[in-house]
């Protein structure tokens, strides 16, 4: 049994790397020999957690997949607090702190800071970037 | 036993943020005590150059904060020869005293790390 770690930095709709990371996410943890330790969003990354992301109704949405990830199968999804921020990326308690009225932050995904990713790099037997 | 990283820095400063990023990452690690190398190859040599001016740009400047790594033991910084080479920088025009290696010492050193991430 093998650990495994995904590090997200690439965003979703420009690119087509975070809708790779979610199959492959979805396939660890279907995976009889390997274990999802969670998902770090950082960077460009980030914008996955924005709950806002609406795309046609023809144009597959990530960000629901995520959302499945986290409640169907309890994949912790972290999301580093200063590269959201700086992305438009808030949470309620960031919107009010900075007195702002919207927030955006995704309920499935968890705010935090980097020493999160470097406890879930510690973990995992293997690091993978999209 | 604990896991140790390398941080891979492959874009020049400036243009992304990802510079700045990167050294955020790698300086948390710091200060958690992680075993962590970093790595300019390609246009991310461009980060290291001496007298930058970040202010110009309104920008943070990133040399100031790459000279403070051995303040958070992070002794680690491994620069590609070739990249340097293609890019007619020499190595007395850097802003830190780093490892200059050829393309296959360089693979060999990223190899043993155990993790790498990519900016």
């Amino acid at each position: 049994m093998s650990s495994i770690s995904i590090i997200v930095t690439s965003p979703p709709y420009d690119s087509q790397m975070s809708y790779h990371a979610a199959q492959y996410a979805k396939a660890v943890v279907n995976s009889d020999n390997h274990q999802l330790k969670g998902v770090f969003f950082y960077g460009s990354g980030v914008l996955n957690t924005n709950a806002l992301n609406l795309t046609l109704t023809d144009i597959h949405n990530v960000c629901d997949q995520w959302k499945m990830l986290a409640r169907d199968h309890q994949v912790p999804m972290y999301v580093c607090v200063t590269a959201a921020n700086a992305r438009g990326v808030l949470s309620k308690q960031d919107a009010s702190d900075a007195d702002i009225e919207q927030y955006s932050l995704a309920e499935w995904a968890i705010s935090c800071g980097l020493g999160e990713w470097v406890a879930l790099s510690e973990d995992a037997d293997r690091v993978v970037q999209f | 036993m604990s896991k140790s990283t390398a941080i891979l820095n492959t874009k020049a400063p400036f243009s992304t943020a990802t510079g700045k990023e990167s050294l955020d990452l790698v300086l948390a690690m710091g200060t958690f005590e992680q075993s962590v190398g970093l790595f300019f190859v390609g246009d991310g040599v461009f980060q290291l150059l001496q007298g930058q001016k970040a202010s110009n740009l309104d920008a943070k400047e990133v040399a100031k904060t790459l000279q403070a790594l051995p303040f958070y033991d992070i002794d680690d910084v491994f620069v590609c020869q070739k990249s340097l080479e293609e890019r007619g920088i020499n190595g007395a025009q850097l802003c830190l005293s780093v490892e200059v290696l050829p393309s296959d010492e360089l693979t060999m050193k990223l190899s043993q790390y155990d993790h790498v991430v990519t900016f």
